[in-house]
């Protein structure tokens, strides 16, 4: 039986000490996940400490939430069982920076821009997002989060080596390594990729570091329609550039950041280019004659602050909780079905209030939609069931797939927000090997786990 | 094996044949591993899945062991029948399956030659990026089991970088598909998990590779150093003054000599070591990375530096790195090829300690090795028919193993743990760490038919550490597991 909200309050201040549990109103509010609450928030200060509170919480048959800084914390449905939020706000130390060989090792509850403070005068980067990102390492880890540089830097599974990680029966484990290159034994930190923190808690990552690029530009490129925006993207793909970024964005809800305007039904491409200064400036003159023989409508470049501006733009919208009157999908597919993927969204379904705004990486194959919900509509959990529904039958074809990153409670609480079950019996078998007591961020995960 | 079973499995590949005579099996008694040897009972050449699925069936319904093989060349022993049983070899099943320039991947079956995938592409612009030195011999399917690498994997990656799907025989017959033709697919990343885990999962029989488009330029350059530690230290200058290049290769200089007279390209036979470097990308500005790593170069004390001139001489240059293995056969009759990973700035450190050791065991070793990421390669050279001498090459290669670890860095950086290195990852990994690995490998391969024996020492039967662990079957594990199938099974 779960032990009354004051008797887990008094474990675990014995446990963490009275400043790092916490059970009152403000407190439990900060970490609300919808509108379910922790009964208690702890926030351990070593991987030791996360181990021994995991084998209390397996063995109390405890909900626990693992929180980094909350960034992301509105994917999956809301945990079935929340007794205990567990901050990582604590591990922020970083262990090891090893500029020489590119590599960083730190607690996982350090945020994105600590690592970008630390290693930028060393001019070296960390490309899972833009420089002031607030997400921790181990909430991008856990949420599989790749920057939007992905295409020329590797996402998360190119970039991190190693992890250690606290599982529920009390084990504190390291795999992987520091260096960049290694095969011994199974590649375990797979297995927590994108794992939403249901099998274990990472409490230390090891991720290899890029070079700062000397250049860098963004080309934003205005098209009469979706279409010639996308025969742009697909030809500036084939050319022999080297973009960090090939992406699209709607007309809808994009005009303020845009360096060119666009009317509905227009759509602008986004190439984004780093490196030495002459190959910068070969890529967008390249990239702007192909725009020129696509018939772009208006062109501009943009670099320094503008271009940080609009890169955070970007990885925020893709990323950020947004409010709970939208719906934001998320679409992945093979490039060449990203203007099929988006024939599929932006015809704004009867319960949407206006147009649907999205932004489509051209070059990875995926795309995040945002569409305006009608409170007033009738019925509307079956409206966007049976929508969500047709969007997915249509992407099977085309072995894409549609997960639900964020709605309101109504909505994320009913929908299949994952939507695939295959190897969803795998899943579960790990978890009961894993997570016997199902401790971890219960019901969150694909298939329910 | 009972001749019952042999016959079910000719009756399963007719008109294939089956080889069980001894002197056929000879070939299959090892991989490019040699210091251990261990012949199957007999070998067998699917030439589809259903093949596979069938021997798979058969092997695990009889309780007899197999492993499947690529093209032999693995250097752990990845592919060793270690408890005799069959030999699975794949490279009947070669074909390319599909190749989708538009988005950049091809579908391929297991035993394709690495190399041949990328010549298939080649005039639609494109390659495939792993190069391990033996691409002209080495399978796809090998390189997924083993997660292999190459020169080009510093910019590019290994293996695991570029697969985006695999279909698999589970080791109890089932087909499943894993990753498959985009990135992030909600759920495990059971493709990355599957990649690396050297045949002890199931047998891969399609994978989906990602193929990337020829780079605009390509330029590569000869810097020849008295010593070792310069060139190592040119290294460090080259990657901190933010160049990654392509590849990064370095050789001392006994390989320097062996490779001089194999491909005689003019290198000069009193350089103490030399950097191969090759950047590839937009032409613009490649040439001005170029002279900023010579400059790195010569501020390092290096004695020559040579930019190949051509196609014809780039090929040479590189014809000497991925043949040098074989021309350190013209010094002996024996090498012993290691494979430790050390952080890229404790070159000179870890070379020192492989002078130590060549010293000490009184071999001599070889240097030839991704230098850009750190991956050494010493070859221990040796006459397998002075068994003194191959007992020196195991402490050699112990001592070579322990140095990397105490230098912060792991036992394998592409050639895999197999049976080599088994007893030794309790250096590494904790007993805590490796028995999460065991209970892992238990949910695809309970029965541990499927290439037994490998990678982790099986609980209680580890000669390095203390015998914690009994050998009492998990049954709860297996039940669990027996369902697991089951249910990948019914969504594959």
């Amino acid at each position: 039986m779960t032990p009354s909200p004051t008797a887990l309050h008094n474990r675990l201040t014995a446990l963490f000490g009275a400043e790092n549990a916490w059970m009152d109103e403000p407190a439990t509010a900060g970490y609300a996940v919808a509108s379910r609450r922790p009964a208690v928030v702890a926030a351990p200060c070593t991987a030791e400490q996360v181990t021994a509170f995991l084998e209390l919480a397996s063995r109390e048959k405890l909900g626990v939430v693992p929180w980094g800084r909350g960034t992301q914390m509105h994917l999956g449905p809301p945990p079935a069982e929340y007794d205990v939020a567990l901050s990582l706000k604590h591990l922020t130390r970083v262990l090891e920076y090893d500029s020489a060989n590119l590599t960083l090792t730190a607690e996982a509850g350090l945020a994105l821009r600590e690592v970008y403070r630390l290693t930028i005068p060393g001019r070296q980067f960390l490309p899972l997002g833009y420089p002031g990102s607030e997400a921790s390492l181990g909430g991008l880890l856990a949420t599989n989060t790749s920057g939007v540089k992905r295409l020329r830097y590797g996402g998360m599974r190119d970039l991190l080596l190693g992890i250690r990680v606290a599982l529920p029966e009390g084990e504190l484990l390291r795999y992987g390594g520091r260096v960049v290159k290694n095969v011994a034994g199974y590649d375990m930190c797979k297995l927590y990729i994108g794992s939403l923190g249901a099998f274990g808690v990472v409490t230390e990552v090891t991720f290899r570091l890029a070079m700062l690029p000397e250049d860098e530009r963004l080309l934003a490129v205005a098209f009469p329609t979706l279409a010639q925006g996308m025969a742009a993207a697909t030809a500036v793909r084939s050319a022999a550039l080297l973009p960090s970024t090939v992406a699209l964005v709607s007309s809808a809800g994009w005009a303020d950041s845009l360096p060119v305007s666009l009317q509905p039904g227009q759509a602008a491409l986004l190439v984004h280019v780093d490196g030495s200064h002459e190959s910068v400036q070969r890529q967008i003159a390249e990239g702007e004659a192909i725009c020129t023989s696509h018939e772009a409508v208006e062109a501009a470049t943009l670099s320094g602050e503008a271009l940080l501006t609009m890169w955070e733009r970007q990885e925020v919208w893709r990323t950020s909780s947004p409010d709970p009157a939208l719906l934001q999908v998320r679409v992945g597919v093979p490039p060449s079905s990203v203007e099929t993927a988006l024939g599929l969204l932006d015809e704004a379904p009867g319960f949407c209030r206006g147009p649907v705004r999205w932004l489509a990486d051209a070059g990875i194959g995926s795309v995040t939609a945002r569409l305006p919900l009608d409170a007033q509509a009738d019925d509307l959990v079956a409206q966007v069931q049976a929508w969500l529904g047709g969007i997915r039958a249509r992407l099977d074809d085309r072995q894409g797939f549609a997960v639900v990153e964020s709605a309101p409670e109504i909505l994320i609480t009913q929908l299949d927000v994952w939507g695939t079950s295959s190897g969803a019996g795998l899943l579960k078998r790990y978890k009961s090997r894993f997570d016997p007591q199902g401790a971890l961020n219960r019901g969150r995960y694909v298939g329910g786990l | 094996m009972e001749q019952s079973v042999l016959q079910e499995l000719a009756a399963i590949v007719a008109p294939q044949p089956l080889l069980t005579q001894p002197e056929e099996l000879l070939v299959y008694e090892c991989d490019g591993h040699t210091l251990d040897k261990a012949p199957p009972d007999v070998v067998v050449f699917p030439t589809n899945t259903e093949q596979v699925i069938a021997i798979v069936k058969l092997a695990s319904r009889h309780g007899v062991p197999f492993v499947a093989r690529g093209a032999g060349t693995g250097l752990s022993g990845g592919a060793l029948a270690l408890e005799g049983g069959i030999v699975i070899e794949m490279c009947r099943m070669n074909k390319i399956l599909e190749i989708d320039y538009g988005n950049q991947r091809a579908v391929v079956q297991p035993g394709l030659v690495n190399l041949h995938l990328s010549l298939a592409v080649a005039d639609g612009g494109f390659y495939y990026a792993p190069d391990p030195s033996s691409q002209g011999s080495c399978t796809i399917g090998g390189n997924v089991a083993e997660n292999s690498g190459g020169p080009h994997t510093l910019k590019y990656g290994v293996t695991t970088n570029h697969v985006l799907g695999l279909e698999v025989v589970l080791p109890n017959g089932d087909l499943v598909h894993f990753g498959g033709a985009i990135l992030d697919t909600p759920g495990y990343d059971l493709t990355g998990l599957f990649v690396g885990s050297e045949g002890t999962f199931g047998i891969v029989t399609s994978v989906t590779v990602r193929i990337m488009r020829k780079p605009q330029a390509v330029k590569t350059l000869l810097a020849f150093f008295e010593t070792v530690e310069a060139a190592s230290n040119a290294v460090s200058g080259i990657i901190s003054a933010g160049i990654i290049p392509a590849a990064l290769e370095m050789m001392d200089n006994l390989t320097i000599q062996a490779v001089e007279a194999a491909i005689q390209a003019g290198l000069p036979l009193d350089a103490g070591a030399l950097l191969l470097i090759e950047l590839d990308g937009i032409e613009d500005g490649m040439e001005a990375d170029a002279q900023r790593i010579s400059d790195i170069c010569q501020q390092n004390d290096c004695q020559n530096v040579r930019v190949a001139q051509d196609d014809a001489e780039r090929a040479l240059l590189w014809k000497g790195r991925k043949e040098a293995f074989g021309a350190i056969g013209r010094l002996t009759p024996n090498y012993y090829t290691h494979d430790g990973v050390i952080p890229r700035t404790r070159l000179p450190e870890a070379l020192t300690r492989l002078q130590l050791i060549s010293h000490r065991y009184g071999l001599r070793i070889a240097n030839v090795f991704h230098a850009g990421d750190g991956n050494l390669h010493p070859l221990v050279l040796y006459d397998e028919r002075d068994s003194e001498e191959v007992e020196r090459v195991l402490k050699a290669g112990h001592d070579i193993l322990q140095a990397c670890v105490d230098l912060g860095g792991v036992l394998s950086g592409e050639h895999g743990i197999g049976l080599e290195k088994k007893n030794c990852m309790s250096w590494l990994f904790s007993e805590a760490d490796l028995d999460v690995m065991r209970r892992v490998r238990e949910v695809f391969n309970p029965q541990e038919l499927c290439n037994p024996n490998k990678v982790i020492p099986l609980r209680g039967r580890c000669r390095c550490g203390a015998v914690t662990h009994d050998d009492t079957p998990d049954h709860e594990t297996h039940e669990a597991v027996a369902a697991a199938m089951q249910d990948a099974h019914v969504h594959a």
